[in-house]
């Protein structure tokens, strides 16, 4: 095999938790982490023999006080989304003429897939109808070597340039970042953007990218476009994953860009520039949300990442068991990410400043979290709103009791009503109500949390692909799934 | 290309956010100060809502059920004066919460208009309007903590009034939420609310406010708010009080009590008494319309009316109109914000062909507020919601009862009564949301017990065939007149008295 001019792949260090010389998620915990975990499961146990009325008091105030934290930061981030949204808008005029006059910056687009041969062909198509000037422009296909079903299906599709298939040798770990890796070290270009297998992204996105660039500060290193779907009305929970992904896009991250904050990135959809993508070591190979990892990475070493406003068409899961499935692996990747760069804590702080620390563990901790604890709440509530059990009354003293019932009756309420709101923003009125009924779509997320969770356990690096259909799934004739 | 806030940090920096908050931040401080050093009249009402925070925080049961069940004494203020009580303590819990409140609505009315010299001349109007007008005056004096109303009502308003002028998200979602926070003030804040939602939805489902799937997703934005607090209301009305529709039986038992034609005779009484600065408003918002205020004066002309209509609705069925008759104050504040209104662009040929009209519309506002400002206080909410001026002493009861029955205690109903006579302990008065007769019996099984009755006159329970009235009228065969003050109050023993204390046993 030919030596490649950029090494993301192979380890430079012994450090087994940083061998390409940045943390990385080879392990689950470090030996401070694992020694902490062993100690706090002795220390509740030995409290619940002592005391285990006051334990549970305690556990509950802490569990109130962060509900209440986790509630006020998301009304804080949808209102700085609401009045001051910063996303990146450009004018088809902008698009006119490249940044410097003469010619578009290179571009080059990874679609990394496996076992993805009956979506190939609408890819292919999706990417034809990019506006972008071919000489420009190399999209690199990267299958992975043992995948025949894929890699017979674009041979014979007998693809020209700009297309190229990169054959991805099988190695372990076996995941996208791994693959996404690969693809990229070799080749020159100046920006870099990931598509999944079944995305369709608006034919002007990587013009509107490269102005982006040219016109932001060089700090800018990424930016993340859009996601949205093109078959929001097969099913209720496509609508409700809908209408989930409009909160976090079209609200969330906007509002995170507002703050300066660290802003996880979406799987698919981010322009890079190409060589600080390869400064930073590219993607965790063993990190299973290597997006949201690389999103803080870029952060911590002073990169900034905005929102574009253009939209990527991607197909959303209409099983539940895959839903899980994906939600799974997304939750595992959130404790993974959280995990890895909450190792050197202090240094962690430093870097990221208090203000920034905190968004980190209130985004990418809190949400786990929130996930995980859910459960127990709901049952609680249900329980005492159908039984009045004696005794509940001990462990919610009144401030405690006034928090919960905020938490309870207006932090539940803000979740539903923003999402209902940020389902009108971005274009998906019809969704609202759906937004509403967000409750009984958080109890999905929370099986998936702890089917996450466990997994992190058991099976850390495990990749639950994403399931894509071949036909869209588009039950609304003339709807968003014929747009794009 | 838009790129809103590029090149420039996001939030503001530390002088930047000084310079846009700052100068609100001195109005809101010198206004609460303000508040806080001039005189207040103490209302009665205060005195209702604290003897609920007061039995909320000693853990009575009375306290939670008067909290979400009392459609008179609502829960936003009473959560209000909890929270200024945890913050300041008991002496200074009302007063900072009616200056914060006041101050608050205040700055929501001055940024109802366009640039600093035009808000100071809203405020030295305000502060003109306080001190002449008798309505204002006797607004701004009386300490009732129903003054938390009017922060969401100026926060609706002034959100309402930016929507119709740029139709931002953000503006008919605060608008919603305020109507929503209103429908926990009470019917008149309830029924504000729902006016703003109405004047919302109607805007919304134009045309001009995008296609068929925006106008559908903001429908169910702008009703959302109001509708769930509404449920939430009724969810804790059957948590608390086994009922959900506890808070509305006493609205529904008002209304039964009055005949139609008494009824039409009082509401029409009742808009007789609508301060008059209301109509000078509506007068002067008139004079003011034009094409390009049309939506926003039309609302606030909506909210007046709903105002108006609501406020004699409650004076006639002998509801208190304390949160009406402050709304209907801030709204008249809300519509001198309005003149002229942050779209009141004009053409000049526009102006001339108004012009008659509004000299017309202005003098007839000028005298309305003139005869106002002459003739003495008509609705004064202070007056109105003073019940207790009759009743007699606690000391002078439980004197009474210990002639006979030492340390006997005493039963009292509702929101007022226990209020007044207001026992957290429970040693000599115990307070309860709702009479039943076998709830009653209950408490007698343990003790001798009396049950305190006030006059049907409708400021203690709903005038007509109510089971207070027909207690009053000695209509129980438990219960023997022990007493009637001159005022008319009643003082009843249970005769089914507990096996140990019998004197017929002693006797035998």
């Amino acid at each position: 095999m030919p030596e490649k001019p950029y090494n993301l792949t192979q380890a430079v260090s012994n450090d087994p938790l940083a061998p390409r010389g940045f943390p990385q998620a080879t392990l689950v915990l470090c030996r401070w982490q694992r020694l902490a975990a062993w100690g706090l499961l002795a220390g509740l146990v030995l409290w619940a023999i002592l005391d285990w009325r006051r334990e549970l008091l305690i556990l509950n105030i802490l569990c109130t006080v962060f509900y209440l934290a986790t509630t006020l930061y998301r009304l804080l981030i949808i209102d700085l989304a609401l009045s001051k949204a910063r996303d990146i808008r450009l004018e088809p005029a902008d698009l006119e003429r490249p940044p410097d006059g003469v010619q578009w910056p290179r571009y080059v687009i990874i679609l990394p897939m496996y076992h993805e041969g009956a979506v190939l062909p609408h890819l292919v198509e999706s990417m034809r109808r990019l506006d972008y000037p071919a000489d420009r422009l190399e999209i690199r296909l990267l299958v992975e070597a043992d995948d025949e079903e894929t890699m017979s299906v674009a041979r014979g599709m007998d693809l020209q340039p700009p297309f190229r298939i990169v054959t991805i040798p099988v190695s372990y770990p076996r995941t996208k970042p791994k693959a996404c890796n690969v693809g990229i070290e070799d080749g020159e270009a100046d920006y870099l953007v990931i598509y999944d297998a079944e995305d369709r992204p608006e034919p002007d996105q990587l013009k509107k990218a490269a102005v982006a660039f040219s016109r932001m500060s060089p700090e800018v290193a990424c930016i993340q476009g859009r996601l949205n779907f093109y078959n929001p009305d097969y099913n209720i929970l496509t609508r409700c994953f809908t209408a989930e992904y409009a909160t976090w896009f079209g609200m969330s991250l906007p509002g995170l860009d507002c703050m300066h904050a660290p802003i996880p990135l979406g799987g698919t959809s981010n322009h890079f520039r190409l060589p600080v993508l390869r400064e930073l070591g590219g993607w965790d190979e063993y990190n299973v949300t290597e997006d949201c990892d690389l999103g803080l990475r870029l952060h911590i070493r002073g990169w900034r990442t905005r929102m574009l406003d253009s939209t990527t068409w991607e197909q959303a899961c209409h099983d539940p068991f895959l839903w899980i499935r994906q939600r799974s692996r997304w939750a595992k990747g959130y404790a993974q990410t959280y995990l890895v760069h909450t190792r050197d804590l202090v240094g962690l702080t430093r870097r990221l400043g208090l203000i920034g620390s905190l968004h980190f563990h209130l985004l990418i901790g809190g949400s786990i979290l929130c996930q995980l604890i859910n459960p127990v709440y709901w049952f609680m509530a249900v329980l005492w709103l159908l039984c009045r059990p004696a005794g509940v009354d001990q462990f919610f003293p009144g401030p405690v009791f006034a928090m919960g019932a905020l938490c309870l009756f207006a932090g539940n309420f803000v979740f539903a009503y923003t999402t209902a709101i940020a389902c009108v923003q971005s274009g998906v009125g019809h969704l609202a109500k759906y937004g509403l009924v967000m409750p009984f779509y958080w109890v999905m997320h929370s099986v998936g949390a702890w089917k996450g969770f466990l997994q992190l356990i058991t099976r850390p690096h495990h990749w639950e692909k994403t399931t894509h259909f071949s036909v869209p799934v588009d039950s609304t004739p003339g709807s968003a799934g014929e747009t794009p | 290309m838009r790129t809103p806030g590029e090149g420039s940090p996001a939030l503001p920096a530390g002088s930047a956010l000084t310079r846009r908050l700052g100068p609100w931040l001195v109005v809101f401080g010198v206004v609460a100060a303000l508040r806080l050093v001039l005189p207040g009249r103490p209302s009665d009402t205060g005195l209702v809502h604290e003897a609920i925070v007061d039995s909320l925080l000693s853990g009575h049961n009375w306290g939670r059920q008067a909290l979400v069940g009392a459609l008179e004494y609502p829960l936003l203020p009473t959560l209000g004066l909890l929270g200024a009580r945890t913050l300041v303590g008991p002496t200074l819990a009302v007063v900072v919460l009616v200056a914060v409140s006041q101050a608050w609505s205040l700055c929501y009315l001055l940024r109802l208009r366009q640039g600093p010299l035009r808000r100071v001349v809203l405020g030295v109007l305000l502060a003109t309007a306080a001190w002449v007008l008798p309505d204002f005056r006797a607004a701004w004096t009386a300490l009732d903590p129903h003054w938390i109303a009017a922060v969401p009502f100026a926060a609706a308003i002034f959100h309402l009034a930016r929507w119709f002028d740029g139709r931002g998200l953000r503006d008919a979602v605060l608008t919603a939420v305020n109507a929503g926070l209103l429908s926990f003030c009470g019917l008149g804040g309830l029924l504000a609310g729902l006016g703003l939602v109405l004047v919302l939805v109607h805007d919304v489902r134009r045309p001009t406010c995008g296609d068929a799937d925006h106008r559908q997703g903001l429908t169910v934005l702008v009703w959302t708010p109001l509708l769930y607090c509404l449920v939430l209301w009724l969810l804790w009305n059957w948590l608390v009080l086994g009922d959900l529709l506890f808070c509305v039986k006493h609205l529904a038992s008002a209304l039964s009590s009055v005949a139609g034609g008494e009824f039409v005779r009082l509401a029409w009484r009742g808009l007789r008494h609508t301060p008059p600065v209301l109509w000078a408003s509506a007068l002067c918002l008139l004079a003011v319309l034009s094409p390009a205020n049309r939506r926003v004066v039309r609302a606030m002309l909506v909210l007046c009316a709903i105002l108006a209509l609501t406020r004699s609705l409650c004076l006639a069925t002998g509801l208190l109109a304390g949160v009406s008759t402050l709304l209907v104050v801030t709204a008249a504040a809300a519509a001198l914000g309005l003149v002229p209104g942050p779209a009141a662009v004009e053409t000049v040929g526009e102006r001339r062909r108004g012009g008659l009209w509004r000299v017309l519309a202005t003098l007839a506002a000028a005298v309305v507020l003139v005869l106002d400002g002459m003739a003495p206080t008509a609705a004064d909410p202070v007056a109105e919601a003073a019940f207790a001026h009759d009743a007699p002493a606690a000391v002078e009861i439980t004197g009474w009862i210990d002639r006979d029955w030492t340390r006997s205690r005493t039963a009292v109903f509702g929101v007022r009564l226990p209020a007044l006579y207001h026992d957290p302990l429970e040693r000599r008065f115990v307070a309860r949301m709702d009479y039943h007769e076998s709830l009653f019996m209950e408490l007698a099984q343990d003790e001798v017990m009396h049950l305190l009755l006030p006059p049907p006159d409708g400021r203690f329970y709903p005038r007509g065939k109510t089971v207070f009235a027909r207690l009053y009228e000695g209509q129980s065969s438990i219960l023997l007149l022990e007493r009637q003050w001159e005022s008319g109050w009643q003082l009843w023993r249970c005769v089914i008295t507990p096996d140990d204390e019998s004197r017929l046993k002693d006797l035998q």
